[in-house]
C-alpha cells in the first residue's frame, strides 16, 4: 500500500477572526499583525517551503535552507534560511526576509525573530510597504504583546522611491527616534521626530502623532492652517476632529491671532435617518478692536455702514439642515446670525461670501406640482448694504400644479404665490458709480409692511389642421389681493403715497398661437423652419404704481421672454392690454445630436395701455427703456449652437426697434476640448438713466484651466469691466497633484477691487495668495490671506440622468 | 519526553535482535546476504520497518570490523519467521547493511517516514530513503526526494532533488503551548 | 427641400390632428426629474409633446439629465455684487423605445437666460426663479422640435 496520505497544504485557514484585523501600516514593520485584535486562526498549520529541511528530532528544530517560503494563517514570509525551533516557538529568518501581511503590507528585513505566532520578536534594519503605498524603515523593530510595535531609529514616508537611484531621499519624510505604533489605539506616535522635506530637516517635532492611515473617521489633530491680514495680524487655526458617534461628530478649532487672541471656532454634525444638520459657530473677545477702526459704524444714513465699531466681542453663528418627510416631501433651514456684518468677511469664516440668505423652508415635489413655502432673513455684507433695509420676508409661497388628465382636451394648471415682507427703511436705486442714491431715480424697497396674495388659472390646447398648421388658442384668468403699509419717508412721495392700502386686481386674457412647422431632411440632418405668431388680448392692468413692486424688478426683454404670456419676472406687475408677438425659429439638428439654431422676432402692442410704458409709475421703474415700451418693441434675436455636450454656445442680442443700434447683447460659452476646459460669458446693456445705469454697463468674464499632465493643472480667470476699462478680477494658479506620489500642491493669485475697506475711491487693489500643500496621510497646511471658495462665484447643480 | 527518531530502533549501537517477517527468504551465501521478499516487516525494539523487499547484508567472518570489546550492542539477526519451509537466516549473526524497496515504511511511536528506497548502514550509522520520501511526526509532515537521518546526532536532513527547482515541503503545527499568548 | 412637418394631409390621427408625426411625439413618455426646473421643464415639454391630450401608448421613454450652472459677466466693483447674472442648463437626452433599453437618439440641448441684480436679495432670488423657468421653456421647445424632426423624417 501507498505511503501514508501525505496531510495536503494546510486548508485556507478559514477566517475565524472578525472581518480582517485592522490593518496595521505599522504590522508590516512590525512584521506581524499577531495582534489580539486579530485573533489567530487557532487550527492553522504553518508550510514551510525550501531546497532542504534539517529536522532536529530532539530539540525540535527545522532548519530549512535555500530560498525558504512559509506560509502561515494568511501571512507568507520569505527568507534565505529560518531556524524554526517548534519547542520555544520561535521563528528565526535570516538573510533578506521578506514578510508580507494579509492587507498585502510587505515588510523586508535582514533578520528576523519572533515567536511563531508572529505576535513577539525583534526585526532588524526593515523595510516595509503598505498597502495604501506609504513606507516605513528601521534599523530595528519589536514586537511586544502582539499590540504594540517599538521601531528605533525609524523613517515614514509615503513616497515612491526615485527607480533611478533608490537611495535619493524621497520628497518628504519623518525621521524619529523611536517609531511607536499602538495597534489598539491606532495611532502612530513619533519621539524625536524630524519632518525633512527634499533631504533637508525643516521641523523638529520632539512628539507627533497621526491616527493610523487605515482609519478613515478618527479623533485627532487635522492639519493647521496659516493665515496674515493687517487687521487679524498672523493666525494660526488647529483644528481637532472629534469622533463623538458613529453619526455625529465636531470640529473644535481655536484661531489664534497675534493681534486679537484667540477666537474660538466650532462645528458640530449630525446625521439621522432620514435628514442631517450641522450647527456652527464662532466668537472672539478682541484685543485690538481699534485694528477696525478705519472701519468705523458711523450713523449718518447717506454714509456707509462700514465698520463693526468699537465692538469688542464678535461672533457668527450658523446652523443647516435637511430632512426628508418622505419621498416626496422634505423641509429644512439654512439660519445664520451675526454680531456685525464684517465679522465674516474680517475672520474669514466659512469663505467669504456678500449674502447670507436666512431660511426655512417646506418643500414637496408630486408628479407634475411643486409647493414651496419659506421664510427669508437676509443678511448684506457689502458696504453699501445697511441691514434695515434689507426685508424679513415670510411667507413666501409658491404652488405651481398641472391637472394629469386632459380638460375639455387640453391642459389646466394653475398657481397660487404669496409673499409678504416688511423693512424697516426704504432702499433706492444707487447711481451706477455715483455713490449717493440719487433719489430721483427709483424705489427698490419699500419701508413697512407689502402683503400679496396671487391665484391664476391657464388652460391652453393644440390643434393641429390637416395642411401642418399648429394652432394653439389658450386662456388665463388671475386675481392678487393686496395689502401695503409703507412707512412715510421724505423722500418715498415721488414713488408711492404713504397710506395704507388693500386692494383687488384681477387680470384675464385669451390668446393664440399660431406655427407652422416645415422640415427638409439632408444629408446630415434635419432642417426646421418655423413662423410663430401670438395675439393676446386683455384689459388694461390696474393700480399700476399703487404698490411697492418687490420680486418683479427684472425685466430682460429677449428671444426668452418674447412669446411669455406675461413678460413680467414676478406677481407683483401683471402685464395688460392687448399684444402680438411675432418671430421665426430656425433649428438645424445633426443626426448626432447636435444642435444649431436661431431664433428672431418683435412684439407689437395693439390696443390698451402698454404695461411697460407704465413704467414711470411703478415705483420701480420696471419696463423703463426696456424695448417693450414702445408700440413696436425692439428687435429680439438669440442663437444656439451645440455641436457636442463638450462645446455650447448661446447668445441673444437686442436691437432699437428705430436705428437697428445695438440696445442689449449676451453670450455665454462652456468647452471641454481634450485637456482644456474654458468658459466665457459676455453682457452689454445699453444705458437706462431712468433706472439709474447712466453709462453702457458692459463686462466680460473668461476662465481657463489647462491640464498639462494628468496631475498638472494651470489655470486662470479674468473679468474685464469696460466702463473702467480694467480687469476688476483676475486670478491665476496651478497646481500639481501626487508627485512622487505623496505631494499636492496648489497656487493661487487673485487681484481684485478690495470692496471690504471704506476707502470710496478705487484704487485700492486687493491681492490674495493662496499656497496649499497636502502631504497624502498626514493631511495638508495651507497658508492664505483668504480663502475665496470660487472667486467668480459661479455655481453648479446637477439634476436627474448623469450629464456630463 | 525526549522525541525519538523514528529509526532510533534501526541503530547500530542498538543491541535490540531485528526480527524479520517476510513471504519468502533467499539467503546468497557468497555475498553474505538474506533477501526478503514479499510484504516484509521488520521489528527492532519499538521501531518497525516494511517494505515490498529487504536486503540484509551480514559482516563475513573476514570483513568483520574490529568492534571494540566494549561495544556489545549490534544489532544481530533475531529470529526470523516466514511460512513454512523457508531456509532460516542465520541467527546471531552481525549486520552490516539493509537495504530495503519498494513501499518503505519506517514507524515508530508517533513517527513515520515512508519512501520507494531505504538504505541503513550501521558502520556510519546512517539512514537514506529515496524516492518521495514523507516523514510526519505528530502533526507535522514533511516532504521531499531525499532523506538522510543521521542517527548519532538524531538530526535528520531532507532535501530536494538538487539540480532542478525541487522544493522539499514541511508542514508544523505552531503553537501548540497550553494556553496561546 | 421642406415640406410641412406635421403635414400628413388627411390621415386619421388622435384628436388634436397632425397625423402619424403627432401621434408619436404623444407616445413619449418621460421620466421624472428631481428638483423645481426638473418639474418645470418636464411639464412643459408635456404640453409641447401632446398639446395637452393624454399619453398615448406609451411606445417611448425619454430620460433627461439637468446640469444647472450661472455665472456673472458685470460686477458691480464697488460692492462686488454682480449686476446681471446668467442661468445655463444643458441638458443630456436619450431616446429609448418604451420597455427596451437600446437608444434611438441622444442629444444635448443648452440655454442661458440672465437677469438683473440689486442689492435687495429677495428680488433677485425671484428673478433667478423666474429665469429658471424661461431657461426650462426654451429647452422644452429646442427637444420637441429635434424630436418632431426626428419623426418627421421617418425617424
Amino acid at each position: 500500500q501507498v505511503a501514508n496520505e501525505f496531510i495536503p497544504a494546510p486548508p485556507r485557514s478559514a477566517e475565524t477572526s472578525k472581518a480582517k484585523g485592522p490593518r496595521n501600516p505599522l504590522a508590516g514593520a512590525s512584521v506581524v499583525d499577531g495582534g489580539v485584535t486579530a485573533r489567530r486562526d487557532p487550527n492553522a498549520r504553518m508550510l514551510m517551503e525550501a531546497k532542504e529541511l534539517v529536522y532536529d528530532y530532539d530539540r525540535e528544530v527545522v532548519t530549512a535552507v535555500g530560498p525558504v517560503d512559509i506560509y502561515y494563517d494568511g501571512r507568507a514570509l520569505q527568507a534565505d534560511r529560518v531556524v524554526y525551533d517548534q519547542k520555544n516557538n520561535r521563528v528565526r529568518a535570516m538573510g533578506n526576509a521578506k514578510l508580507t501581511e494579509r492587507d498585502g503590507t510587505v515588510a523586508y528585513a535582514d533578520s528576523l525573530d519572533l515567536t511563531d505566532d508572529f505576535a513577539d520578536g525583534v526585526v532588524r534594519s526593515l523595510r516595509i510597504e503598505t498597502v495604501d503605498r506609504t513606507r516605513f524603515a528601521a534599523a530595528q523593530g519589536r514586537r511586544e504583546g502582539g499590540k504594540l510595535s517599538v521601531f528605533d531609529r525609524g523613517v515614514y514616508t509615503a513616497c515612491e522611491p526615485c527607480r533611478e537611484n533608490p537611495d535619493k531621499p524621497p520628497l518628504w519624510q519623518i525621521k524619529a527616534k523611536r517609531i511607536i505604533f499602538r495597534e489598539d489605539e491606532k495611532m502612530v506616535y513619533y519621539e524625536d521626530a524630524t519632518f525633512e522635506l527634499w533631504g533637508h530637516p525643516i521641523a523638529w517635532l520632539p512628539f507627533f502623532s497621526h491616527p493610523d492611515p487605515s482609519v478613515k473617521r478618527k479623533s485627532g489633530f487635522l492639519a493647521p492652517s496659516f493665515g496674515r491680514s493687517s487687521d487679524t495680524g498672523l493666525t494660526v487655526e488647529t483644528p481637532y476632529f472629534w469622533v463623538i458617534a458613529p453619526n455625529m461628530d465636531a470640529t473644535i478649532s481655536p484661531m489664534f491671532s497675534s493681534k486679537q487672541g484667540v477666537m474660538m471656532k466650532g462645528e458640530f454634525r449630525h446625521r439621522l435617518l432620514d435628514g442631517a444638520y450641522t450647527i456652527r459657530a464662532a466668537g472672539i473677545h478682541q484685543l485690538d478692536p481699534g485694528e477696525f477702526d478705519y472701519k468705523l459704524d458711523s450713523n449718518d444714513p447717506n454714509s456707509l455702514t462700514i465698520g463693526p465699531g468699537d465692538r469688542r466681542d464678535r461672533w457668527a453663528f450658523q446652523t443647516f439642515g435637511k430632512f426628508d418627510i418622505n419621498h416626496q416631501w422634505s423641509w429644512g433651514w439654512d439660519v445664520t446670525l451675526y454680531s456685525d456684518k464684517w465679522v465674516r468677511g474680517d475672520y474669514d469664516l466659512w469663505g467669504a461670501s456678500r449674502t447670507s440668505v436666512s431660511t426655512v423652508y417646506l418643500q414637496g415635489q408630486g408628479d407634475r406640482s411643486w409647493f414651496d413655502l419659506r421664510a427669508y432673513r437676509f443678511y448684506g455684507m457689502t458696504r453699501y448694504d445697511r441691514q434695515d433695509r434689507l426685508p424679513f420676508a415670510a411667507p413666501v409661497l409658491d404652488y405651481n400644479y398641472v391637472f394629469e388628465n386632459p380638460v375639455q382636451g387640453g391642459e389646466l394648471a394653475f398657481n397660487i404665490n404669496a409673499s409678504s415682507l416688511y423693512r424697516e427703511e426704504s432702499e433706492y436705486r444707487r447711481g451706477r458709480l455715483g455713490i449717493g442714491p440719487r433719489s430721483d431715480v427709483a424705489l427698490i424697497g419699500a419701508a413697512g409692511t407689502y402683503s400679496r396674495i396671487s391665484a391664476d388659472a391657464q388652460w391652453r390646447r393644440r390643434f393641429i389642421d390637416p395642411v401642418g398648421q399648429v394652432w394653439t388658442p389658450f386662456a388665463f384668468v388671475r386675481g392678487d389681493l393686496i395689502y401695503s403699509n409703507p412707512d412715510d419717508d421724505a423722500r418715498l412721495g415721488p414713488f408711492l403715497d404713504g397710506d395704507q392700502d388693500v386692494a383687488l386686481r384681477g387680470m384675464a386674457g385669451v390668446g393664440l398661437e399660431y406655427r407652422y412647422p416645415f422640415v427638409a431632411a439632408s444629408s446630415f440632418g434635419t432642417h426646421t423652419i418655423e413662423p410663430i405668431a401670438q395675439i393676446l388680448l386683455r384689459p388694461n392692468e390696474t393700480h399700476v404704481g399703487d404698490f411697492a413692486n418687490e420680486d418683479a424688478q427684472s425685466l430682460m426683454f429677449d428671444d426668452t421672454t418674447l412669446f411669455a404670456w406675461d413678460k413680467f419676472s414676478g406677481y407683483d406687475r401683471v402685464e395688460g392690454g392687448s399684444r402680438a408677438n411675432v418671430g421665426v425659429q430656425y433649428s438645424l439638428n445633426f443626426d448626432s445630436g447636435a444642435m444649431f439654431s436661431v431664433m428672431a422676432g418683435q412684439s407689437y402692442h395693439l390696443f390698451g395701455k402698454n404695461s411697460f410704458a407704465e413704467g414711470d409709475r411703478d415705483p420701480s421703474r420696471t419696463g423703463l427703456q426696456s424695448g417693450l415700451d414702445t408700440t413696436r418693441s425692439d428687435y429680439v434675436a438669440g442663437m444656439t449652437l451645440v455641436p457636442t455636450k463638450d462645446l455650447v454656445l448661446g447668445g441673444h442680442v437686442r436691437m432699437d426697434e428705430k436705428n437697428f443700434s445695438l440696445r442689449a447683447a449676451e453670450l455665454e460659452g462652456r468647452a471641454t476640448l481634450g485637456r482644456v476646459q474654458g468658459n466665457l460669458v459676455y453682457g452689454r446693456y445699453d444705458k437706462q438713466p431712468k433706472l439709474g445705469y447712466d453709462d453702457i454697463r458692459e463686462g466680460v468674464l473668461a476662465g481657463a484651466r489647462v491640464f498639462v499632465t494628468k496631475d498638472v493643472y494651470v489655470g486662470g480667470g479674468a473679468r474685464y469691466n469696460f466702463d473702467l476699462k480694467e480687469f476688476d478680477k483676475t486670478q491665476i494658479g496651478f497646481g500639481i497633484n501626487n508627485i512622487e506620489d505623496c505631494i499636492s500642491l496648489a497656487f493661487d493669485y487673485i487681484r481684485e477691487y478690495d470692496v471690504d475697506t471704506s476707502v470710496r475711491r478705487l484704487d485700492s487693489i486687493d491681492h490674495k495668495f493662496l499656497v496649499r500643500m497636502d502631504l497624502r496621510t498626514l493631511g495638508g497646511i495651507s497658508a492664505s490671506t483668504s480663502t475665496a471658495s470660487d472667486p467668480f462665484d459661479s455655481e453648479t447643480r446637477t439634476m436627474g440622468l448623469a450629464s456630463q | 519526553q525526549s522525541v525519538t527518531s523514528a529509526f532510533e530502533g534501526f541503530s547500530g549501537r542498538s543491541n535490540e535482535p531485528v526480527n524479520v517477517e517476510a513471504d519468502n527468504l533467499e539467503v546468497r551465501e557468497k555475498d553474505q546476504a538474506a533477501i526478503f521478499s514479499g510484504n516484509v516487516q521488520v521489528v527492532q525494539g519499538d521501531s518497525t520497518l516494511r517494505s515490498k523487499q529487504l536486503t540484509i547484508f551480514y559482516y563475513g567472518d573476514q570483513n568483520k570490523p574490529a568492534a571494540p570489546a566494549a561495544d556489545k550492542s549490534r544489532p544481530t539477526q533475531g529470529a526470523t519467521s516466514g511460512p513454512a519451509g523457508t531456509p532460516a537466516a542465520p541467527q546471531g549473526r552481525d549486520i552490516r547493511r539493509l537495504e530495503a524497496e519498494g513501499n518503505v515504511v519506517v514507524t515508530s511511536k508517533d513517527q513515520r517516514a515512508t519512501g520507494q528506497r531505504g538504505v541503513f548502514d550501521m558502520p556510519s550509522n546512517t539512514v537514506t530513503l529515496t524516492g518521495g520520501v514523507v516523514v510526519s511526526q505528530g502533526e507535522n509532515v514533511i516532504r521531499g526526494d531525499r532523506l538522510h537521518v543521521d542517527l548519532t546526532t538524531q538530526r535528520s536532513r531532507i532535501e530536494s532533488a538538487g539540480g532542478g527547482g525541487g522544493r522539499v515541503q514541511g508542514v508544523f503545527k505552531p503553537g501548540n503551548r497550553e494556553g496561546g499568548r | 427641400c421642406f415640406r410641412p412637418a406635421y403635414g400628413d394631409l388627411g390621415s386619421p390621427s388622435h384628436g388634436g390632428g397632425g397625423g402619424p408625426v403627432a401621434a408619436n411625439l404623444a407616445s413619449v413618455e418621460i421620466k421624472p426629474i428631481e428638483g423645481r426646473i426638473g418639474g418645470k421643464l418636464r411639464n412643459e415639454l408635456i404640453f409641447l409633446l401632446r398639446g395637452g391630450g393624454a399619453l398615448q401608448g406609451p411606445s417611448y421613454r425619454l430620460d433627461m439629465g439637468v446640469v444647472q450652472r450661472g455665472q456673472s459677466p458685470i460686477v458691480d466693483p464697488y460692492t462686488g455684487q454682480p449686476e446681471t447674472r446668467t442661468v445655463s442648463l444643458l441638458v443630456n437626452y436619450e431616446l429609448k423605445p418604451y420597455g427596451k433599453l437600446d437608444t434611438i437618439l441622444t442629444g444635448q440641448e443648452f440655454a442661458t437666460v440672465s437677469y438683473a441684480f440689486t442689492l435687495q436679495r429677495f428680488a433677485n432670488i425671484r428673478a433667478q426663479r423666474d429665469a429658471e423657468d424661461r431657461a426650462a421653456t426654451q429647452i422644452a421647445e429646442k427637444i420637441r422640435t429635434r424630436l418632431q424632426a426626428h419623426f418627421a423624417t421617418g425617424g
